[in-house]
């Protein structure tokens, strides 16, 4: 009886999991069927990112479904079966690993099935297309104010998003391709906080028992510079030490309006999602040749500017 | 008992030879000196870039007076003609050329002013700060989708940018006066929904100095 019980739940779980993963968006008379993957739905951006790729697909007439794979490359892999087996004709991806998620993107291309990268890349030439923000570019942007702001010497910190994301490490070599070349400009600690706010806080609470001396703080996210805010408050030194992030989200344009962040790097979570979609239906309607990567644009955020600005795009 | 003892003998044998045929042991230099082999040249690649397709075209660069009369009338043309972009936003770059007498020299840039029979403009040749991508999609000949990585994409910008503070910036630096007269050719990046022509910012990839007639011949160009 026992082994029956545990039996039901073993077929059970996944299947409960699964559905608790999907947010079904059906329609009864759609063009097909649509897949949205995303690497979590645990941070407001990928939300946006995920919710109006699902919107402008369904607007285009599509069944949509949005998957979340909570960071974790396993789930994610499930979440592509399940695409393939349930008929899904493209895949809005934005993966969990630039390295990890490449046999899942492999796995669609195989059956079919046309994957459009959003924001994060694969290391890979099999998905349709990657629509992915100039994170170089736009770090490079930060770094330059960066150094301005802190006239070219101090000390600073930088907090890392997730290791094994390219997107952690075109941020980290755009910021650091300008602020290398400033000897006075000293990094006391790097540490990794895989995009996490609550990780943030933890890791620069750990830091400025190190370190007290800092001038500023470079996060590789909004999220993660809203932790590191957090921890520099608790700590009474959040007047001291400038606050640097990436993204654009809600809270931190309304930081740095009123000061307590010094400069984001607005990306375009919804620009993006479009894009994706878009490209998603010109497949399904037959067109099968794409630009390998489409870069989207990243602007500074800083008090000079920001009121052209609003949460994760521009001020309409 | 005994024959357990064998048998279990046996499998673990047979499993320490799978487990060490599988494994191939190499110096870390060795593999640290193939993985380079097969690394992306970036310097190289700027290199070629810059003598063979970026310094042969400076000349098409759009004369900086004449762009931003065009910009202040119809911008759109402006970015139509005369700009170059990757991909989607409102980030774009020019390549543009003038000829002008040098007002200030600061610690990060020289400011020019480039005066026309019709207008004047203030352009900051900079000479700190050269950073970012201008140089490289200014120029409209350096394909993305040709790289398998974007990292190696991003890397020729560094590249590039070195070339200008190796070529460039020295003998710039080093004869720059207030009311000498330069000719320049640079890379200058705007966005489009918020044009500020107060001061264009200019990453110079060529700059002269001049003498006599040649003063007005090249500024009315």
């Amino acid at each position: 009886m026992k082994k029956i019980t545990q039996n039901i739940l073993m077929w059970c779980l996944p299947l409960l999991l699964l559905v608790g993963a999907c947010e079904n968006k059906s329609a009864t008379d759609a063009k097909g069927k649509i897949a949205v993957i995303v690497s979590t739905l645990n941070n407001p951006w990928f939300v946006v990112l995920a919710e109006t790729a699902a919107q402008e697909a369904e607007a285009l007439g599509y069944e949509v479904s949005i998957f979340d794979s909570q960071n974790n490359t396993a789930l994610e892999n499930n979440h592509f079966e399940n695409a393939i087996t349930a008929g899904f004709q493209a895949i809005l991806f934005n993966p969990t690993d630039a390295e990890g998620s490449v046999s899942n993107v492999a796995k669609a291309a195989e059956a079919g099935i046309a994957v459009f990268c959003m924001d994060r890349e694969v290391n890979s030439s099999l998905p349709t297309s990657q629509i992915l923000s100039d994170n170089y570019a736009g770090c490079v942007s930060l770094g330059k104010y960066f150094v301005d702001q802190l006239d070219k010497s101090g000390n600073y910190v930088e907090i890392l998003g997730l290791v094994g994301d390219n997107n952690t490490w075109n941020r980290s070599k755009g910021f650091h391709s300008v602020v290398d070349h400033y000897p006075e400009l000293k990094m006391v600690a790097q540490q990794s906080a895989d995009f996490d706010r609550n990780k943030a806080m933890e890791v620069m609470e750990s830091i400025l028992q190190v370190h007290r001396d800092i001038d500023a703080v470079f996060c590789g996210n909004d999220a993660m510079a809203m932790g590191a805010y957090q921890a520099l408050k608790a700590a009474g030194m959040e007047n001291d030490v400038e606050v640097f992030g990436f993204d654009g989200a809600a809270d931190v344009v309304d930081a740095v309006k009123d000061g307590r962040i010094a400069a984001t790097a607005m990306q375009f979570p919804k620009v993006m999602a479009k894009t994706a979609a878009q490209l998603a239906d010109n497949y399904i309607q037959g067109e099968k040749d794409f630009v390998k990567k489409l870069p989207v644009d990243v602007e500074l955020v800083h008090p000079g500017n920001v009121e052209h600005y609003a949460a994760y795009g521009k001020k309409e | 008992m005994k024959r357990k003892w064998i048998k279990n003998g046996i499998i673990g044998g047979l499993l320490l030879l799978a487990l060490g045929s599988s494994i191939s042991i190499k110096k870390l230099d060795q593999v640290r000196a193939n993985a380079s082999e097969d690394a992306f040249d970036a310097v190289a690649y700027a290199e070629d870039f810059w003598e063979e397709e970026l310094i042969p075209d400076l000349e098409d660069a759009v004369e900086v007076n004449y762009l931003t009369h065009l910009l202040r009338n119809r911008p759109a043309d402006a970015f139509e003609q005369h700009s170059e972009a990757l991909g989607i936003g409102n980030i774009r770059f020019f390549m543009i050329q003038g000829a002008g007498e040098i007002r200030q020299v600061g610690e990060d840039d020289l400011t020019v002013l480039v005066e026309t029979d019709s207008s004047s403009q203030v352009v900051k040749i900079e000479t700190e700060y050269i950073f970012g991508n201008a140089v490289r999609d200014a120029s409209g000949k350096v394909d993305l989708t040709k790289f398998e990585q974007t990292m190696d994409f991003n890397n020729v910008s560094a590249a590039i940018n070195q070339l200008v503070r190796k070529k460039v910036l020295p003998p710039l630096k080093a004869n720059a006066e207030v009311g000498k007269r330069v000719t320049f050719v640079g890379a200058v990046e705007m966005n489009r929904e918020q044009v500020d022509l107060s001061e264009i910012a200019l990453i110079p990839v060529h700059v002269s100095f001049m003498e006599g007639k040649d003063q007005t011949a090249y500024a009315d160009r």
